[in-house]
């Protein structure tokens, strides 16, 4: 955090002089090698969805700072142990035993990212532009456990939250379809890598001391698309 | 600009807080076989690997075990302190950059067992007691545990390099020593001298008497001369004078008689062989009953065996033993429902027929009643409401003080029936599967029950040393009730289960600690 603010205000005299805007709304999804993580989704990734908002610095270089919000989850169900059932057959009824999974709980978490950093554009040609962009993340995630069990008043929830830093670098091409004047629609894509620290969610209602859940890590590959505008 | 270019964000901002798409699969996350003791609910975590001391407020604290996994949780005789067998992974590479067990090489990862004992939610002792020692009994102060593998048990999870099962473990619940006796092959019946002086120890072809404060053994009786003969003891009895063993053979109508004080073996013949034995210490006689055969005997003379055999309408197979009396039920066959009252004094018996046979039964605390869950009957439905009744689960509560018993029809199977003595009288408690309250039945007027309603479904009760109930709930996330059987009120403690059930599994370096 304090490097993220240092990084900030060395920044602030170029804002003063900044020249044009860029407003995105984008889409990424996270990749994740916490095996924790495989719980909430199989494809161990977080969507992530957000608006970023740019302002140039210097002809190639613009300050971005972003709020993006995932959410992911997952019906989990647990082994029940056997069940026997009666199978009536022709010849007469026999009873047999079987595995059975019962219904569990929902499992979710949503992560909420705040994104500031700088994106360094490269005139390819006029509509098409490479980019190269790096940001500090500093995030906000809840676990969330709910359990259906259909009884009014009666279901058990549990909800645990945690802060976490991180980073993202990515690289990706940028096209501008519409171009009025100084304006302009822009349409991006970025691949990369992102490591945002492990979420140590804690239960501390339930003691004196905090009472450990776990660590949820977000770190692997970065895919995001945007659509948005520069002027 | 038009709007409508950002359309097609449309396809990509959907945010859903409830995503259900994926399904996943794990094993539970806590046990719902808890241990009640007076400072708090004991609760596995299997996928935690963990345990949990959970408490009346919506409190709990995970119980430091240094790393290892609880496998298995019982209460000590007193239920003041909790046994733990639990194990913990060892990794004979000592490279400091593996720190969790999956980083292990696998050719030097191995598991190391103990049995914690846990004293006020701390790890007070441990003792080497391998895990598939997963019997244990306790001498009657509660001071020391006989720990000794049950091979009628399931877990037949034998370990170690060198398995003894002939030996029986001594512990010293307070300081952990143990000390180990070999006994005889697969022993499977300890009885205790009221002093606490001495353990009985039956195992095959072979009883030995074992002087607990020496911790050696004093005596042995061969049950057979001929080594080729196997002779496994099925029931056994201490004699209300504590001056002989009783014990009944599989197979045969012998029944051996031990003397304690001057070692010497009599056998008695029998009409067959007892499938229950148990000492009236109030008229100093001790009650058989047989499996197979509709009498029940009375040894009422035990220097020159003299027994008083009194016929019944049907066999009966098990004994619960009140103050005087004795009430016979037989809950391995089908097709019996009689419940048997035995006076001990006079020999007189009261008979009370229940709609179906009997599953289990329990005397109310002070033995004025017989309650008994009845299952449902496998032939002779009948019709109409005979039909109705024995196609079901039921109970039964026989007045011990008149002949009325009154056979109640349940909704499902019980899963738990606790008795409890109020001012107010006698009452069972009883939970029923997929039933979501508590009922009450008051023993004085059965059918006049209430229910106290669970906030979900629930799996088990435990009875607490304090009087009280612990309830424990058909939920994932961990769910447990206490009762006050006093004033009927509960409270609920939600949510444990989920502790510790994301962190990695690290590998614990006890040696370096």
């Amino acid at each position: 955090m304090k490097h993220l603010a240092t990084f900030c205000f060395a920044l602030a005299p170029s804002l003063a002089h900044a020249q044009s805007v860029e407003l995105n709304i984008n889409t990424a999804i996270m990749g994740s090698s916490d095996v924790a993580f495989d719980y909430l989704s199989h494809r161990s990734a977080m969507p992530a969805t957000g608006i970023d908002l740019g302002f140039k610095v210097t002809e190639q270089f613009n300050v971005l700072v972003g709020l993006h919000t995932g959410t992911v989850g997952a019906m989990v169900y647990s082994d029940a142990g056997n069940d026997r059932a009666v199978v009536q057959e022709p010849y007469g009824e026999y009873e047999e035993d079987y595995p059975y999974s019962e219904s569990g709980f929902e499992l979710a978490s949503t992560v909420n990212q705040l994104q500031a950093g700088v994106r360094y554009r490269f005139d390819w040609t006029r509509r098409l532009k490479l980019t190269a962009t790096g940001q500090a993340v500093f995030a906000h995630a809840n676990l969330r456990m709910d359990e259906d069990i259909e009884l009014e008043g009666s279901e058990v929830a549990v909800k645990y939250t945690a802060f976490a830093p991180g980073g993202l670098v990515v690289a990706g091409i940028e096209w501008s379809p519409i171009m009025v004047g100084t304006s302009r629609i822009n349409v991006g894509i970025e691949a990369g890598y992102s490591r945002i620290l492990a979420f140590n969610f804690t239960e501390v209602d339930g003691g004196d001391d905090p009472i450990e859940v776990g660590g949820l890590s977000l770190n692997g590959t970065l895919l995001r698309w945007y659509i948005g505008t520069r002027f | 600009m038009n709007p409508a270019l950002f359309l097609p964000l449309l396809a990509f901002t959907g945010c859903d807080l409830w995503p259900s798409t994926t399904d996943s699969y794990m094993g539970s996350l806590w046990s719902t076989s808890i241990v009640t003791l007076d400072d708090g609910v004991y609760a596995r975590l299997p996928e935690a690997g963990a345990l949990v001391r959970i408490g009346t407020d919506q409190t709990w604290q995970v119980v430091d075990l240094k790393g290892a996994e609880p496998l298995s949780i019982r209460p000590d005789a007193g239920k003041n302190r909790l046994l733990v067998h639990a194990q913990w992974p060892v990794c004979e590479d000592q490279d400091s950059a593996i720190k969790r067990v999956d980083d292990c090489p696998e050719n030097a990862l191995s598991y190391r067992t103990e049995l914690a004992i846990i004293d006020n939610g701390r790890r007070t002792a441990t003792a080497s007691i391998p895990t598939h020692m997963n019997a244990m009994t306790f001498t009657p102060d509660g001071t020391t545990a006989l720990a000794f593998m049950d091979d009628a048990s399931d877990s037949t999870n034998v370990s170690g390099p060198i398995v003894d099962l002939s030996e029986v473990i001594l512990l010293d619940l307070d300081s952990g020593d143990t000390t180990s006796v070999s006994v005889g092959f697969m022993p499977k019946n300890i009885l205790f001298t009221a002093d606490g002086q001495r353990a009985v120890i039956m195992s095959r072809s072979k009883v030995v008497v074992l002087d607990l404060e020496s911790q050696s053994i004093t005596v042995e009786y061969p049950l057979t001369l001929d080594a080729d003969i196997e002779i496994d003891p099925s029931a056994a009895v201490l004699t209300p004078d504590e001056r002989y063993v009783l014990i009944a053979i599989e197979g045969t109508n012998d029944l051996y008689k031990l003397d304690l004080e001057v070692v010497s073996i009599d056998m008695e013949a029998l009409d067959s062989s007892p499938s229950d034995m148990s000492a009236d210490p109030e008229n100093g006689q001790t009650v058989l009953v047989y499996r197979d055969r509709a009498q029940v005997d009375v040894i009422t003379e035990h220097d020159f065996i003299e027994r008083t055999t009194i016929g019944l309408d049907d066999p009966a197979s098990d004994i619960a033993m009140g103050a005087g009396t004795a009430v016979l039920y037989n809950a391995s066959n089908n097709s019996v429902r009689d419940i048997v009252l035995l006076n001990l004094g006079d020999h007189e018996t009261t008979e009370y027929v229940a709609s179906n046979p009997v599953d289990s039964l329990q005397l109310s605390p002070e033995g004025d009643y017989a309650v008994a869950t009845l299952k449902p009957s496998s032939s002779g439905y009948g019709t109409g409401l005979d039909a109705y009744q024995r196609s079901r689960w039921g109970l039964a509560v026989a007045d011990l003080l008149s002949n009325d018993i009154v056979s109640l029809v349940l909704e499902s199977q019980p899963i738990g029936l606790e008795m409890v003595q109020t001012d107010e009288g006698a009452f069972a408690l009883l939970l029923l599967s997929g039933f979501d309250s508590l009922i009450q039945v008051d023993l004085s007027a059965p059918g006049n029950y209430s229910t106290i309603e669970l906030p979900s479904d629930p799996a088990g009760i435990d009875a607490s040393p304090n009087g009280g109930f612990t309830i424990a709930h058909d939920s994932s996330l961990g769910q447990i009730s206490f009762l006050d059987p006093a004033t009927g009120t509960i409270k609920t403690t939600s949510g444990f289960a989920t502790a510790g059930w994301m962190d990695e599994d690290t590998l614990p370096r006890r040696d370096s600690e």
